[in-house]
């Protein structure tokens, strides 16, 4: 059997499947005013055992007291500076590819995209038509993590765990040969480069996110396999 | 929107290319880029792109703040005049969203990419207008079936008002310096601008009624320009404004009385 004797597992999966999403969507383009008022409205938990994540809630539940006419500049401003930059060195931004921190030239659309399109159209996935920039962008890396996710929580509502595990299992290998392969660099350079604390909060939400749940990840598959055997 | 979609549920295994070193050394010399098919090209360092970057700006440095602020104007003429408005209205003190509201009313007939906050940004780095905000309020702690969560407090809204500088500046846009040139610059076209601006005192215009106005206007044909023409320069001039019809200024009202 999966998980916890505490929570029900259910709900520690579709937890991590929103988080998965709410992250993307953070990546995928600049905030707008209807999501901002949405971050306002949310609560962040303060201990969640990672420190990362515990200093990235505090820094944006302090950020979030601003009011949106003040910010809604600085923060599109911001996002820009963070992961576009100014330059063509490759070296001025926090460039949000997996390509870029994985290849020698620094350059997109590398091996590492190909590798993510194949493994997304393995699990039988597409781009949307809309998405016009490359699919190792983190965006896209995170949001594969969140169908993947929801393919697990949808498995166990269907009572089949076997199903479940296997797609645990497929989260656990692109969490640890993409996401966690590049993302400790990306979120280096966010801290370098972000001007916002907003930003810096997701940084640090990020990573801690990704490490605790590579943790979950590798103990929910250890009881499962301890469980089958 | 989801930027992936899932086209059947179908299940394959994962593989991974051989090869793939993530941990290989990169080339950090960074002097130049290798484009296929194309050649190398050298890269400007960081410290070169600082210098391209000032010597933009350079002529920016040189401004006094009412030339800087008048500069600003001059690159953004197309909102020259909601961004005097908004100078003149803020020279009270004025909630962030109280001058929201102005600019969107303004614009509301005279549509612009730019927006509201992003005008006032414009004025706040051209010196125009200060922003007054509260510091950022610390989270409150409030706990939920014995877990504690932090929530965020919304802090009171900020406050714009206008610079003296800013305030110089509108004051010499009301001194009609750009409608005297705009006169001497087209001594032929005076009277034709004069007659826009008397009538559009008298009551707001829509251009059909100023094409209407001037329909008998020989100097018109003469100088080979349309009734719109004339409009557009009285707006660059500060004369007239678009407010969902045209309306003569108080720099307009001025010069008309003048004359």
């Amino acid at each position: 059997m999966i998980g916890c004797a505490e929570i029900r597992i259910e709900d520690l999966l579709t937890s991590r499947m929103e988080t998965y999403r709410f992250l993307a969507r953070l990546y995928r383009v600049e905030i707008d005013e209807d999501l901002y008022h949405e971050l306002e409205l949310m609560r962040f938990p303060i201990n969640t055992g990672s420190k990362e994540v515990d200093e990235g809630h505090r820094l944006l539940c302090s950020y979030l007291s601003r009011p949106w006419s003040g910010v809604a500049i600085e923060l599109a401003a911001d996002y820009v500076r963070t992961f576009m930059g100014h330059g063509i060195t490759m070296h001025e931004a926090a460039y949000p590819y997996e390509s870029v921190h994985t290849s020698p030239r620094r350059l997109m659309m590398q091996e590492a995209r190909d590798e993510v399109l194949e493994i997304y159209r393995r699990a039988s996935l597409k781009r949307d038509a809309d998405w016009k920039d490359g699919e190792d962008h983190i965006a896209i890396e995170l949001e594969f993590m969140g169908v993947v996710a929801q393919r697990a929580v949808d498995a166990l509502g269907r009572d089949d765990e076997g199903a479940a595990a296997d797609w645990l299992l497929q989260s656990q290998i692109f969490l640890s040969n993409h996401l966690l392969n590049w993302v400790p660099m990306l979120v280096a350079d966010m801290l370098r480069f972000a001007k916002t604390d907003f930003y810096m909060a997701i940084a640090k939400m990020t990573i801690g996110f990704l490490e605790t749940d590579s943790e979950f990840l590798a103990e929910a598959l250890c009881q499962e396999e301890a469980y089958t055997a | 929107m989801d930027t992936v979609s899932e086209t059947t549920d179908a299940l394959a295994d994962f593989g991974f290319g051989e090869g793939f070193d993530p941990f290989a050394e990169e080339d950090e010399s960074g002097e130049e880029i290798e484009i296929e098919g194309m050649g190398t090209f050298p890269m400007p360092s960081d410290e070169q792109a600082r210098k391209v970057v000032e010597a933009a700006y350079a002529h920016v440095a040189s401004l006094s703040p009412v030339e800087r602020i008048g500069s600003m104007l001059d690159r953004l003429s197309g909102r020259r005049p909601v961004l005097l408005e908004v100078i003149r209205y803020c020279e009270k003190p004025r909630m962030v969203s109280e001058v929201e509201s102005l600019i969107d009313d303004f614009q509301a007939s005279n549509a612009s990419v730019y927006s509201a906050s992003s005008l006032c940004v414009r004025l706040l780095d051209a010196g125009a207008l200060t922003l007054f905000e509260a510091d950022p309020l610390p989270p409150r702690i409030v706990e939920v079936d014995g877990v504690e969560y932090l929530e965020p407090v919304r802090a009171s809204e900020g406050i714009w008002q206008s610079t003296p500088d800013g305030l110089a500046a509108v004051a010499a846009a009301e001194k009609g310096g750009r409608l005297r040139g705009l006169f001497d610059q087209t001594p032929a076209a005076q009277e034709i601008y004069l007659r826009i601006l008397a009538c559009c005192n008298e009551a707001p215009r829509s251009m059909a009624e100023l094409s209407d106005l001037l329909r008998d206007e020989p100097s018109l044909e003469r100088l080979g320009k349309q009734v719109s023409w004339f409009v557009e320069h009285l707006e660059a001039a500060d004369a007239l404004v678009w407010q969902g019809s045209w309306k003569t200024t108080m720099s307009g009202s001025a010069a008309l009385e003048e004359k």
